[in-house]
């Protein structure tokens, strides 16, 4: 009784040539993967404004390539190239990722289609499930971002299909950041749009050829004006927004404008 | 200026020489087709000259000098390997020697190094200022004037007023500008209607919250002609910030028309001839190209190998006539034995002055030793105020006192920043890099 095991008929026996060639194939593209993840960052961090975005952006485009031409080329080593073969093996792996590694899958599908649909690069500042912060890193399976507290966040792309991704910049150095001040309602709304464009327009940080926007709006125990305004980089939004905010409320104060607090105090009432 | 005149049209048997010659003539005609815009479009035929490379020209037809295909792209890869390489300048001489040559000798630089000529660019002024001086001026209560950082407008524009006899105002104190003390602008306001020269508009505001009321007081006041006429003289810097802060109509503006190759060679072919009958050959270091056009040489009518020195002086330098000359002072040279004595009015000796070449030519870099957004965020603010004193800056931007200094002292190490009287100004050497800089990082640069 011939209790050997016999591997199907479309896959090519290896010989010593054929796995050194493939172990070359894999080295080769696992060191591009590797080299252009640290090379092209590297390479970003010395670039500004656009530039930078452009270089980070190739990334996960090389990745790709690199992992299409590896297995373009390991393939026919492996199996006969036919048609048949290739039902057979496709057939073979799809019941096999089906019901073992459906997720895991799934985030690496997921990753393909990010690269081309684009929801986020690298570089975007974005906002998923809650968690915000810049892209920093594009895998496989998942997408890497770090918040304003340093902190790394890796979302699998599968989120993609179930969650809403909000992109601040989508891939440009524009990113619109809003400051919000609460004012008590008795004073000349005029003067402080004014006064709120002003502080926008003498921030060192803000890209004075995109507009300033100041948005209005009444709540039943003040008004709540919003200043919205580009900074010259996203990665200054924090520091902007702490100018704009610093300044905003010393020259409103100058100005003997004051502050609304109730829905503050009200809250700390409630808690006692 | 006969000189030039006649050399324009000499005529020669080299076919290099006449190709120069023919480039020179189309320069000059588009010269004259400018000046020509300059003055038909207001209606009036002033005379003007041809001779001199100083001519102002509404600012929308400022021509910066543009670079072929080859010197844009190496002055790329250059850029982007000096950012690879993040070097600190403070450790490096602006040029590097060459062999058996050495600095000028300051005789020889006064005699070889053009200077701002404030004379010819007030006549240049004139020339393009006539025919708005001549008409109605309730059209255009005011023009201005732009210049660059180191074009010397303001030095212009202060000539060209001594010269009408128009009243000069001297900008306001930073404190003023702060306490919006609108009391200041009653300085224009003149019984008699006698005009007006303002040659600092950079020196009316702050970028501060408290510091825009006055410059935007000017031009509502302007436009409702509660001021007789004048004449502004602003820094395209801070011209381009104040179209942000003033919505409203502007006013007519000009420009010191950029120095291209053909300007430059004009202009240092006339400084050099001033003193003596000591003539000066320039030629560069490395194989002896003569780098002012044949025709402007003195042995003209022998064959001769052309540098392209001016040409990339010019598209660096961005048509910046004090940047070109600061840089060409740094890359001229000579032979330990020169000779520098006076000049002699007996002698016709020729003596020849060595040129570094373009390529050997460095440039200031932004050190690496400090962030890179403290860096930028000072030297866009000095550029928006045509320089800034040391009490000022606290007030204008994010950052302590001491982190202020300590940037001014590592750009000032750099070669980056100059400080004179009490004020930091962006140096010349330094202002091209600055601005290319700037240009990457997104921030609002001038259109000059």
């Amino acid at each position: 009784m011939d209790l050997s095991v016999s591997l199907p008929e479309f896959i090519k026996p290896l010989d010593q040539g054929a796995l050194l060639e493939i172990i070359l194939i894999v080295g080769v593209a696992v060191a591009v993967v590797v080299i252009s993840q640290h090379l092209l960052p590297w390479l970003a961090e010395r670039l500004h404004g656009r530039n930078r975005l452009y270089v980070l952006a190739t990334v996960p485009v090389v990745r790709l390539v690199a992992l299409v031409v590896a297995l373009w080329l390991i393939v026919p080593l492996v199996i006969e190239p036919s048609f048949e073969n290739f039902v057979a093996l496709l057939g073979a792996l799809g019941i096999m990722l089906g019901f073992a590694l459906k997720d895991y899958v799934s985030s690496l599908v997921a990753g393909i289609v990010a690269l081309y649909e684009m929801p986020y690069r690298l570089g975007d500042w974005i906002e998923i499930d809650g968690a915000y912060g810049e892209v920093r890193r594009i895998g496989m399976r998942t997408v890497d971002i770090m918040t304003p507290d340093a902190t790394t966040v890796s979302i699998p792309h599968l989120k993609m299909w179930t969650s809403a991704i909000y992109n601040g910049n989508d891939g440009s150095p524009l990113l619109m950041c809003v400051v919000n001040f609460f004012l008590q309602p008795d004073h000349d709304g005029r003067y402080v749009k004014q006064v709120l464009h002003d502080v926008a327009l003498t921030s060192v940080y803000v890209r004075i050829d995109e507009p300033v926007i100041i948005v209005a709006s009444e709540l039943p125990w003040g008004t709540k004006y919003q200043l919205k305004a580009y900074p010259i980089d996203a990665r200054d939004q924090f520091d902007f927004t702490t100018d704009l905010t610093l300044r905003g409320k010393e020259q409103l104060a100058q100005h003997g404008i004051a502050f609304a607090a109730a829905p503050a105090i009200a809250d700390a009432r409630v808690a006692l | 200026m006969v000189r030039a005149a006649h050399l324009i049209y000499t005529g020669g048997k080299d076919a290099t020489r006449c190709m120069g010659q023919v480039k020179r003539r189309r320069a000059i005609s588009q010269t004259r087709h400018n000046q020509e815009r300059c003055l038909l479009s207001e209606e009036n035929s002033a005379p003007t000259t041809t001779e001199t490379p100083w001519q102002y020209v509404r600012s929308s037809d400022f021509a910066a000098p543009s670079g072929t295909v080859q010197q844009t792209v190496r002055t790329g890869l250059t850029g982007f390997w000096e950012s690879l390489r993040r070097r600190d300048g403070d450790d490096e001489s602006v040029f590097e020697p060459i062999d058996n040559l050495h600095a000028l000798p300051d005789l020889l630089l006064r005699r070889t190094v053009p200077l701002l000529d404030d004379t010819a660019a007030g006549n240049a002024l004139r020339a393009c200022l006539q025919p708005w001086l001549d008409r109605d001026n309730d059209e255009q209560p005011a023009v201005v004037v732009l210049g660059p950082p180191h074009t010397g407008g303001q030095e212009a524009l202060r000539a060209w007023q001594a010269e009408r006899g128009w009243r000069l105002i001297e900008p306001p104190t930073p404190e003023q500008i702060l306490a919006q003390d609108l009391d200041w602008l009653e300085a224009l306001a003149d019984s008699d209607g006698r005009p007006w020269v303002l040659p600092a508009l950079e020196k009316l505001y702050l970028r501060h919250t408290s510091g825009l009321a006055l410059v935007r007081t000017l031009f509502d006041r302007l436009w409702r002609h509660e001021y007789p006429h004048g004449v502004i003289g602003c820094d395209s810097w801070a011209w381009s910030y104040l179209r942000y802060v003033w919505q409203g109509r502007m006013p007519q503006t000009y420009a010191l028309q950029a120095f291209d190759r053909e300007r430059l060679a004009m202009w240092i072919a006339g400084s050099v001839q001033g003193g003596g009958r000591k003539r000066f050959v320039f030629r560069q270091a490395d194989d002896g190209a003569y780098v002012l056009p044949p025709d402007l040489e003195p042995d003209a009518g022998k064959t001769h190998k052309s540098s392209r020195f001016l040409e990339e002086l010019a598209v660096y330098s961005h048509g910046n006539p004090g940047v070109s000359a600061t840089i060409w002072r740094q890359s001229l040279q000579a032979e330990a034995d020169i000779q520098v004595e006076p000049p002699d009015e007996e002698s016709t000796a020729q003596v020849t002055i060595w040129v570094t070449p373009w390529e050997r030519v460095k440039h200031p870099m932004l050190p690496s030793t400090l962030p890179r957004r403290e860096m930028t965020m000072v030297l866009h603010t000095l550029l928006l105020h045509g320089g800034l004193s040391t009490e000022i800056l606290p007030q204008l931007l994010p950052l302590s006192t001491n982190e202020i200094m300590q940037t001014m002292v590592t750009l000032q190490s750099a070669g980056l920043v100059d400080a004179g009287d009490d004020c930091w100004r962006v140096s010349a050497l330094g202002y091209p890099v600055v601005r290319q800089v700037l240009k990457e990082d997104g921030y609002l640069i001038d259109s000059f």
